[in-house]
């Protein structure tokens, strides 16, 4: 008995050996197959509810967008080809003509109904609900030409339009939650496999209605694990990864076959000073903690120059973006400053930051307190996993904390929504001309005028300084030399529908 | 067997169910983070997020959701995953193949290896071999595993070029995950064996049968090794439980499709039903293997009565 099993053991064994012969070292066929090597499990593919940056790149491919973004963070016509606002509150949107969905079904105005006002529903557990909040209606004018009514003037809308992809109401609806694991869409991939945890598989739809991908079937492969990821990488298992870690950039590019694009992104790492009590309500200390820090020495030494110095609360790509006198690193000065706040003998703050979010987060924050205790600030630092982090950011436990915040829209609506008027504000920022400016430029219809006023809310929040802006992130992704044409994308996006494979 | 013990270890199990049960009720609530922000973002308004708390029963008094839990598992029912909407056991069902296989193929190398190490090891007490696989018994039991990993995935996968860095396809992407989850073990085994051996080999009914001509061979496989088998299989037993623990990292060095990665996921998103559920699947799993190895006791050695 114990022998047999051991032959057959033996047998598996050669005949594995003779499938590896087969499985390595053989390049496939130009345009065939593309392997990417993604860092997060989508969990769920239906679009209302995926979120982080490789869930909605493996989707982007399956399902297009009414409005897309592109790599200067612009707005392109997807499935909406013109849009006009009929008056301060309809967004009048033309739609392609002669699209339909991997099943069949027709790409109408119905479908835009459908898929806004099911993630906007009271009971939608979307994350794109928040950014479709201001829709109060969707009226279908005829096939091919929606009306999207919002509650109050809101002209960012269109940049939050770049948020959902366009679902089929009729399979939908009757598919539930499966459409997690089915998702149909109109997009120039359709899904062959989902498989939780292990890959997502999907191959050209020839009926695309736009110019068809060069590569046939793409294969997202989910390795969360950066060092495992990266060994794909450099063992041509996958021949895209994402997020190659700054200390590993050097050792990829080493590789004949290797190179890292590198982008500047769409995200500002700062600090964010709790505003609505002591110590840092005192203007004074927020500014003596701008100063303290030594930006340059952080990007140069812990990001290996990977990050740009914030010249704004937003990145230069951004609508609206102002850019300003970074605050010099200055210990004297910071020094002055605490004792102008009334603490020459230092004082102690209790000091959060998010942990893997950001590349080398938690190893900036260490810094960070080496800094700040030079000048006389004491900060406990805790980094914990990111929905802790969240959590303890939203009961208060911080006086400070630090992570990032961008806008792959292109849009900072968003972004000074929560950071910086009084309703939502994370750190509970409260001033009143900053509330007042940003619900002026929400109801502006003129953009360059809207863009001045975003410039004056930018200087304002600069002088008064609820924040650290510390720099703006840069996207890593590891591309092997078989892939041509791969172009970056600030939010990280990986976009693969212009590469080609030799 | 007795039925009145049956009857004992079968209430004994489902005490320790409940009681792991109300345990990680309790503690994913109590650990900070909130689902619905983890879910609807930070740019959700409070209004969005009391409405997704009431959808999600959240709003309730602990005791009636505890209460509501119990009922549903009696039914059958474990809850649909916050993040995916899909069937937790749906999802569970899906990883668990992966993680028996990778359990299962851990423990065979850790028996085939360790078993006849440590008998060895005892047989030549003091020789070179016993120094060596005391050796590789001390090591086995020191290395983390998640450096072994990616240790073995730098030499062998990107040095060598010999087997798949990650995932699960061919005979050849189990090979290193097992090394790395039955390494510790196999350490435990070794050491084990070794002290069982040499304490039944001292005994005086082995001395008589060496004395009365019994081949080495029959006597060290047959005589001894039964008896110091016993407590191998009862470490076994509690070692297999850990390893369905000590899978999550292995697991995420390999991108393993199992049981740890899923809960590594719900964890991060606070997935309520989905850590529940698999928290208490793996308990259900651990009361019935430790079960199931008293059983295999008495088949080892029929003089221990199951009362």
């Amino acid at each position: 008995m114990m022998r047999m099993s051991w032959s057959r053991f033996v047998t598996v064994l050669l005949l594995g050996a003779l499938g590896l012969g087969t499985a390595h070292g053989v390049a496939g066929a130009a345009n065939d197959e593309l392997t990417v090597g993604m860092n997060v499990d989508p969990v769920t593919l239906d679009p209302r509810h995926t979120f982080g940056t490789p869930s909605i790149s493996i989707v982007y491919h399956i399902a297009d967008k009414l409005v897309f973004v592109d790599s200067k963070l612009r707005l392109i016509p997807q499935l909406a080809t013109a849009w006009e606002w009929k008056d301060s509150t309809t967004l009048r949107l033309t739609l392609r003509k002669g699209v339909t969905f991997h099943n069949g079904e027709p790409f109408t105005a119905e479908s835009v109904k459908y898929t806004i006002e099911s993630t906007i529903a009271s009971d939608s557990k979307s994350y794109h609900k928040s950014f479709l909040r201001n829709i109060a209606s969707v009226e279908v004018v005829d096939d091919h030409t929606v009306d999207l009514k919002t509650s109050a003037p809101f002209y960012p809308l269109l940049w939050n339009l770049t948020f959902p992809n366009m679902l089929p109401p009729k399979a939908a609806r009757a598919m539930g939650a499966q459409i997690g694991t089915k998702l149909i869409g109109t997009g120039p991939y359709r899904l062959v496999e989902y498989l939780p945890g292990q890959r997502v598989v999907v191959e050209r739809n020839e009926a695309y209605w736009g110019p068809k991908p060069k590569v046939r079937r793409i294969v997202f492969r989910i390795i969360p694990e950066d060092g495992t990821r990266m060994a794909a990488l450099q063992t041509g298992e996958v021949l895209l990864a994402e997020n190659v870690p700054y200390d590993q950039i050097a050792r990829i590019e080493a590789s004949p076959n290797l190179s890292v694009a590198i982008q500047p992104g769409e995200r500002t790492i700062f600090m964010a000073m709790r505003f609505d009590r002591p110590p840092f309500s005192n203007r004074d200390l927020r500014l003596a903690l701008n100063h303290a820090i030594d930006r340059e020495a952080i990007i140069k030494h812990i990001l290996s120059g990977r990050g740009d110095l914030a010249t704004a609360p937003v990145v230069p790509l951004m609508f609206g973006y102002h850019g300003m006198k970074p605050y010099p690193y200055d210990p004297t000065r910071a020094r002055e400053l605490l004792a102008k706040a009334g603490h020459p003998q230092g004082l102690q703050i209790k000091f959060g930051s998010s942990n893997g979010r950001n590349p080398m987060d938690k190893q900036v924050a260490e810094a960070i307190v080496g800094q700040l205790a030079r000048v006389g600030i004491q900060a406990e630092l805790d980094a914990p996993e990111w929905g802790t982090f969240l959590s303890n950011v939203r009961t208060g436990k911080y006086d400070v904390f630090m992570t990032g915040y961008g806008a792959a829209s292109g849009h900072p609506d968003a972004l000074f929504a929560v950071n910086f008027e009084s309703v939502g504000s994370l750190n509970k920022y409260r001033n009143e001309k900053v509330d007042a400016l940003l619900a002026q430029a929400r109801r502006t219809a003129d953009m360059e005028a809207a863009k001045r006023i975003y410039a004056e809310v930018q200087q304002v929040i600069w002088e008064d300084a609820p924040w650290a802006a510390l720099y703006f992130n840069q996207t890593a992704i590891g591309v092997n030399k078989r892939v041509k044409g791969f172009v970056s994308y600030p939010s990280g996006h990986i976009v693969l529908r212009d590469v080609t494979l030799e | 067997m007795a039925p009145a013990y049956l009857l004992r270890r079968v209430a004994h199990g489902v005490l320790v169910l409940v009681g792991a049960s109300l345990l990680v009720f309790v503690l994913v609530r109590v650990i900070p983070g909130d689902p619905a922000v983890l879910m609807l973002g930070n740019e959700a308004t409070p209004e969005a997020l009391a409405e997704l708390r009431r959808a999600l029963g959240l709003d309730r008094s602990l005791l009636t959701q505890y209460g509501l839990f119990l009922s549903d598992c009696l039914h059958g029912n474990f809850g649909v995953s916050l993040r995916s909407q899909r069937p937790v056991l749906d999802m569970i069902l899906e990883s668990l193949p992966a993680t028996l296989q990778l359990t299962g193929a851990a423990v065979l190398v850790s028996v085939l290896v360790g078993v006849p190490v440590g008998v060895l090891s005892a047989v030549r007490r003091g020789r070179a071999v016993d120094d060596w696989s005391m050796l590789l018994s001390l090591l086995a039991q020191s290395i983390p595993n998640f450096w072994l990993g990616l240790m073995l995935i730098s030499l062998l996968a990107v040095q060598l070029r010999l087997l798949p860095v990650s995932g699960r396809g061919t005979v050849w992407h189990l090979v290193m995950p097992t090394i790395t989850l039955s390494l510790y073990t196999l350490g435990i085994l070794i050491r084990l064996t070794r002290a069982g051996m040499l304490e039944v080999l001292g005994h005086e009914y082995i001395t008589s049968a060496r004395a009365r001509g019994v081949r080495e061979s029959v006597l060290v496989f047959k005589h001894a090794l039964r008896n110091a088998l016993v407590p191998v299989i009862a470490v076994l037993g509690v070692q297999v439980g850990t390893m369905l623990g000590g899978a999550v990292v292995t697991e995420a060095v390999f991108r393993w499709p199992g049981i740890g990665e899923l809960a590594v996921v719900a964890l991060a998103q606070r997935d309520y039903p989905a850590i529940q559920a698999i928290v208490l699947l793996s308990a259900t799993a651990f009361v019935v293997i430790n079960f199931l190895a008293d059983l295999a006791y008495r088949l080892v050695d029929p003089r221990i009565r199951l009362e």
